[in-house]
């Protein structure tokens, strides 16, 4: 396989036409949105969160394939995830996008998106929305 | 047939790529960038060595032979691109960086002498970044007021318009040439006609339109005119501002220092009149002699015969995407004046498209292309742009047109 066809495996064109957790929350406790200026992409993030705990989350994308991917498949990761191990989380990601090692990844989801770090144009595609996560996520901890 | 016909003869009348040592190498290259940056061929960058190598000195500075032979390569340079463009003189040339810096000139040191506060400058609707930003910076400075000439849904200048956009209080009309996204070409002459029943200047931005046509001055009538040596097969960092004569003696200098004084004192200078006063400090000679080479090289093929092959090439693209489901080319359907497609695809990125375009050495842009203005104006946020140049081949068409099949097959599109 093409390292083009695994970074558009079947996982990242099926969560960008059928992202999940999609939307907005009605009563985040925290949100967020983040822009790529050069693709034009936007990510809307809401999060819920009750005792340290990611209750819930919700990303509203609009973007490429890989943009909306990433925060479809971040959504999924991180909910009912305490604040500490989501930090943990969206780091080992963030690191993975730009060095490719598969090990920082546990999923095959993650790990689809180590692909993207032969594609130095499009890391920041990938990382959009797990940067903004990180930022909120940690406010919240400091 | 007929069109397989057409093709071999185009092919064969102008076998171009191998004037072009990357492309040479490169030969699984469908470069489709030529908007962004022109690719050289091998007499511009020989020309930049032979410089280096035979005339190396600096300009005006010196008695000695090697720097008169310097003097008059730049001058020599200035009075090929005057005479391509059809300056009444080479006096109205000035050497810049490129059209960016061309269009802060005219912004900073022209313009911005003339405004008073409450004051208009007309531009464009669909304008380039580098012919916005420089007037919304002296608008701002001045307290002055930019309007915009809409753009038609066909991607074309709404003309009829302008007449009822400029008052007395416009001072300029800055306007494209040809659209970088687009593919349109404004009808400069007519526009010219009515700002100068109003004694209004106006810039043109030919970033996109040297090169491709013949640029005849005169007939635009233009008042200043805009270009950047590296879209027209030439080097980067030397572009080019034609300033009718009676506006360049008005302006002030831009950049000051060394080559634009003509008197120093310790409390204040006098300037150089012509061109060098906007030329202060040492030009790059080496890539004005490259430009005035790159100029040589479309002159001597012939304008007509680059626009007739790029017309050819325009308009098999046109048939070609256009059979495209789910493509939406962006400004007009057919009859595209200049080789130039922005479009988008149902349901795939322009992003996701490059990306994969990329994989088969296919270059082309995506993104909004200095100009997210344009992009809002179409409601959209990116588009993916292919853009010829005299070295573009149908067989390059053909690899864009199967690589955005393949593309649409990976999504299930
Ligand atoms: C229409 C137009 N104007 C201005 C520019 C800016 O040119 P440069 O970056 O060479 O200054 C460009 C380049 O993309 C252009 O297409």
């Amino acid at each position: 396989m093409s390292s083009l066809l695994e970074l558009y495996q079947e996982i990242i064109i099926e969560h960008s036409q059928f992202p999940r957790r999609s939307g907005r929350l009605p009563e985040p406790t925290s949100s967020t949105s983040a822009k790529n200026p050069l693709c034009g992409d936007l990510v809307n993030i809401d999060v819920k969160i009750e005792d340290s705990i990611i209750k819930d989350i919700s990303c509203e994308s609009s973007g490429c394939a890989i943009s909306t991917a990433a925060a479809s498949i971040m959504a999924e990761e991180v909910v009912g995830k305490e604040i500490n191990a989501a930090i943990e989380t969206c780091k080992k990601f963030i690191t993975s996008l730009k060095t490719g090692d598969e090990n920082l990844s546990d999923t095959t989801e993650l790990k689809v998106f180590c692909k993207v770090s032969e594609y130095p144009t499009r890391v920041k595609c990938a990382s959009l929305s797990w940067q903004s996560l990180l930022k909120v996520l940690e406010n919240l901890e400091s | 047939m007929a069109k397989s016909l057409l093709k071999e003869q185009h092919t064969e009348s102008l076998n171009i790529k191998a004037d072009f040592p990357l492309l040479v190498r490169q030969p699984s290259l469908v470069y489709l960038d030529t908007a962004s940056t022109s690719q050289k061929p091998q007499c511009v960058i020989d020309a930049l060595v032979s410089f280096y190598e035979t005339s190396n000195a600096n300009a005006h500075r010196g008695v000695y032979k090697l720097s008169n032979k310097a003097s008059n390569c730049l001058e020599d340079a200035r009075s090929c691109i005057a005479s391509y463009l059809g300056a009444q003189s080479e006096q109205e040339i000035i050497f810049t960086k490129g059209t960016t810096e061309s269009l802060n000139i005219i912004a900073k040191s022209f313009l911005k002498n003339r405004l008073n506060s409450g004051d208009r400058i007309l531009l464009g609707g669909a304008e380039h970044h580098a012919n916005i930003v420089p007037w919304q910076v002296v608008a701002r400075e001045t307290n002055s007021v930019i309007d915009y000439i809409p753009i038609l849904e066909d991607g074309s200048l709404d003309i009829s318009s302008i007449e009822k956009l400029i008052s007395p209080k416009t001072k300029i009309i800055s306007i494209a040439h040809t659209s970088n996204i687009l593919g349109t070409t404004n009808a400069i002459k007519e526009i010219t006609n009515i700002a100068h029943k109003y004694s209004i200047p106006v810039a043109v931005d030919g970033a996109q339109s040297v090169s491709h046509q013949e640029i005849d001055i005169k007939e635009l009538d233009c008042d200043f005119f805009t270009f950047s040596g590296h879209k027209a097969y030439g080097p980067m960092g030397i572009g080019v501002l034609y300033a009718r004569s009676e506006y360049l003696e008005e302006m002030s200098p831009f950049l000051t220092g060394g080559g634009m004084i003509e008197e120093v004192n310790l409390d204040h200078s006098t300037y150089v009149s012509g061109p060098q006063k906007f030329e202060a400090g040492t030009l790059s000679i080496a890539d004005a002699h490259g430009l005035a080479t790159a100029i040589q090289y479309i002159q001597n093929i012939g304008l007509d015969k680059v626009a007739n092959h790029e017309r050819s090439l325009t308009e098999y693209a046109e048939q070609k995407l256009n059979k495209i489901e789910g493509l939406n080319l962006i400004g007009p359907l057919s009859n595209r004046p200049a080789p130039i497609f922005s479009f988008t695809l149902d349901g795939i990125h322009p992003h996701d498209i490059a990306t994969i375009l990329d994989d088969q050495n296919i270059a082309v842009r995506a993104g909004h292309h200095c100009s997210q203005h344009t992009m809002k104006r179409f409601n959209i946020n990116a588009t993916i742009r292919a853009s010829f140049g005299i070295y573009t081949t149908y067989s390059d068409i053909d690899a864009l047109v199967d690589g955005i099949i393949y593309a649409k097959k990976l999504f299930n599109k």
